[in-house]
């Protein structure tokens, strides 16, 4: 046991030394970590209907990007496995199985009352957990409207 | 569920693997839980909540006093302050005030375009908190309350405590933190910010817990999971593992292994952490060293790192920090720390490759 104290230094010295070489080159990667080619569009337009891009990008720039993607629903561990940053968003919501109620799509296009992202943001009965943003104040009505307006249209990129 | 310790044979980092599960392993190697490691004494003994954080025992305010600090000023009759408003109740407190400075980075990619983050500075309150405890009956039964104040007022824990059980047993049901890994104090230290087992994550549900001798295990069940926590406690030493299934359909479910080893000033402390979600499993890992120089004075190396995609190469996009930092507890409840963060990830990230230094002031009781 006596010199225990000495192993210890030299095994916790080898570690800092071999570690520190462990972050990524970012290889093929976005700024996320995610491969290149894997990112996958967001859901395609099937109606041939033209993508509400002003509406969606006013939602991303205003709300995703100011409010749920500054600590918690980002890259590279977005909590609860809901990744809220440009260029994912949409592949975390759109039609993908809510945590807190699997039966119920995160965004349902065209669907806003049964979509699980404005129960939380509204706070509504049923939900998992707490009203998001979590330990903020809740987003103003014009915010959700927003948001429930972009799901009625078919939630489009 | 794959086995947890993936050694990748197929890239330059098997080496690294290997030496952190030998760090981990061979030795026992394994945040506020190196005082229990260096102390080699429960978290029960000095927090009220048995799994650790919150509000101190009777015992664990005389420890602050008297143990943990380099002095000790006496107040008026050299009596040792209490919490308690009567004998069944007291109250507990945690108020951190930390500065940190964040360091520009900036990134050239291939085709020589410069993008830059700024360096920044922000005082922030990262722990307002008061506690509650009710000793209904001493022993048997506790009325517990952990309140958030600043930065924003909330309910952490609210639970009611029902101890005597067979096998040094209790039972705890309420809002609760759920028992996974280390409790550490730092919710964005890679292994509890990828688990979800943090103190902005409380859940309502029970937990039943057994501590006979040196063993202590602990379940929890919510309305969408169940955690446990089994560990062996030695004096010098401890090791763990955690386990985590999602029972709401969806698929999310964690394994971990932690553990610590005390060996004269020098307190080690250790975790892995396998993460299933839907669409990838990501690790982390953790490693702590702690010197005590003189009592009252702490330095600490923390290596973090974390695997955002086990489908990806850890050369490709993993993501580490170490912080080197010195803890002061110059008179009891009073605490000073300074810590450099080394941020490393991929070279196109720019907010996760920004070294900051910390500046934080403590106050509990």
């Amino acid at each position: 046991m006596k010199n225990l104290p000495v192993i210890n230094l030299i095994s916790a010295t080898i570690i800092m030394v071999f570690f520190p070489s462990c972050a990524g080159d970012g290889w093929g990667l976005d700024e996320y970590g995610n491969e290149l080619d894997s990112l996958s569009a967001a859901p395609s337009d099937t109606n041939g209907t033209p993508p509400n891009v002003d509406n969606f990008e006013i939602i991303q720039n205003t709300i995703f990007n100011s409010i749920c993607a500054i600590k918690c629903h980002k890259s590279p561990r977005p909590k609860k496995d809901l990744n809220l940053e440009d260029g994912e968003s949409l592949n975390y919501i759109v039609n993908v199985p809510s945590e807190g109620k699997p039966l119920m799509m995160r965004v349902k296009p065209f669907d806003p009352e049964n979509s699980y992202l404005v129960w939380k943001l509204e706070g509504r009965d049923g939900i998992s957990g707490k009203q998001m943003p979590l330990n903020k104040t809740p987003l103003e009505d014009s915010q959700i409207e927003l948001i429930k307006n972009w799901i009625s249209m078919g939630a489009l990129p | 569920m794959t086995s947890l310790f993936t050694i990748y044979t197929a890239n330059k980092y098997s080496l690294k693997i290997i030496l952190m599960a030998v760090f981990l392993f061979s030795q026992l190697l394994t945040a506020e839980p190196y005082i229990a490691v260096r102390t080699g004494l429960k978290c029960s003994s000095c927090h009220v909540n048995i799994t650790g954080g919150g509000k101190r025992t009777e015992f664990g305010n005389i420890f602050i006093q008297r143990y943990l600090s380099s002095n000790f000023v006496s107040s008026k009759g050299n009596v040792n302050f209490s919490p308690q408003l009567s004998r069944f109740i007291s109250l507990g407190g945690n108020l951190r005030i930390r500065n940190t400075a964040t360091y520009g980075y900036t990134h050239t990619d291939t085709a020589g375009t410069k993008t830059s983050a700024e360096a920044g500075n922000f005082l922030d309150i990262t722990e307002g908190n008061i506690y509650l405890e009710v000793k209904l009956i001493t022993d048997r039964l506790t009325f517990y309350i952990d309140q958030m104040v600043s930065p924003n007022p909330d309910n952490r824990e609210a639970f009611g405590l029902l101890q005597g059980l067979p096998g040094r047993g209790y039972l705890k049901a309420g809002k609760i933190l759920l028992p996974y890994g280390y409790r550490l104090w730092d919710d964005e230290i890679y292994i509890r910010e990828s688990t979800g087992f943090t103190y902005s994550d409380p859940d309502i549900g029970l937990e039943i817990g057994f501590e006979p001798g040196n063993y202590s295990a602990v379940a929890a069940v919510t309305g969408n999971q169940v955690s446990a926590v089994a560990s062996w406690v030695r004096t010098h030493y401890r090791l763990g593992l955690s386990w985590q299934k999602a029972t709401d359909g969806s698929n999310i479910n964690m394994i971990g292994i932690f553990s610590g080893f005390n060996a004269g000033r020098f307190t080690f402390l250790g975790e892995i952490d396998q993460i299933e979600l839907a669409q990838k499993r990501n690790e982390a890992y953790f490693a702590e060293m702690n010197f005590l120089l003189i009592r009252g004075l702490n330095f600490k190396i923390t290596y973090n790192l974390f695997n955002p995609n086990l489908e990806i190469p850890l050369g490709r996009d993993g993501q580490e920090r170490i912080t080197f930092g010195i803890e002061v507890f110059p008179i009891q409840f009073f605490q000073l720390a300074l810590f450099y963060n080394l941020n490393s990830f991929i070279p196109q990230n720019l907010e996760f490759n920004q070294n900051s230094l910390g500046f934080e002031m403590h106050f509990f009781f």
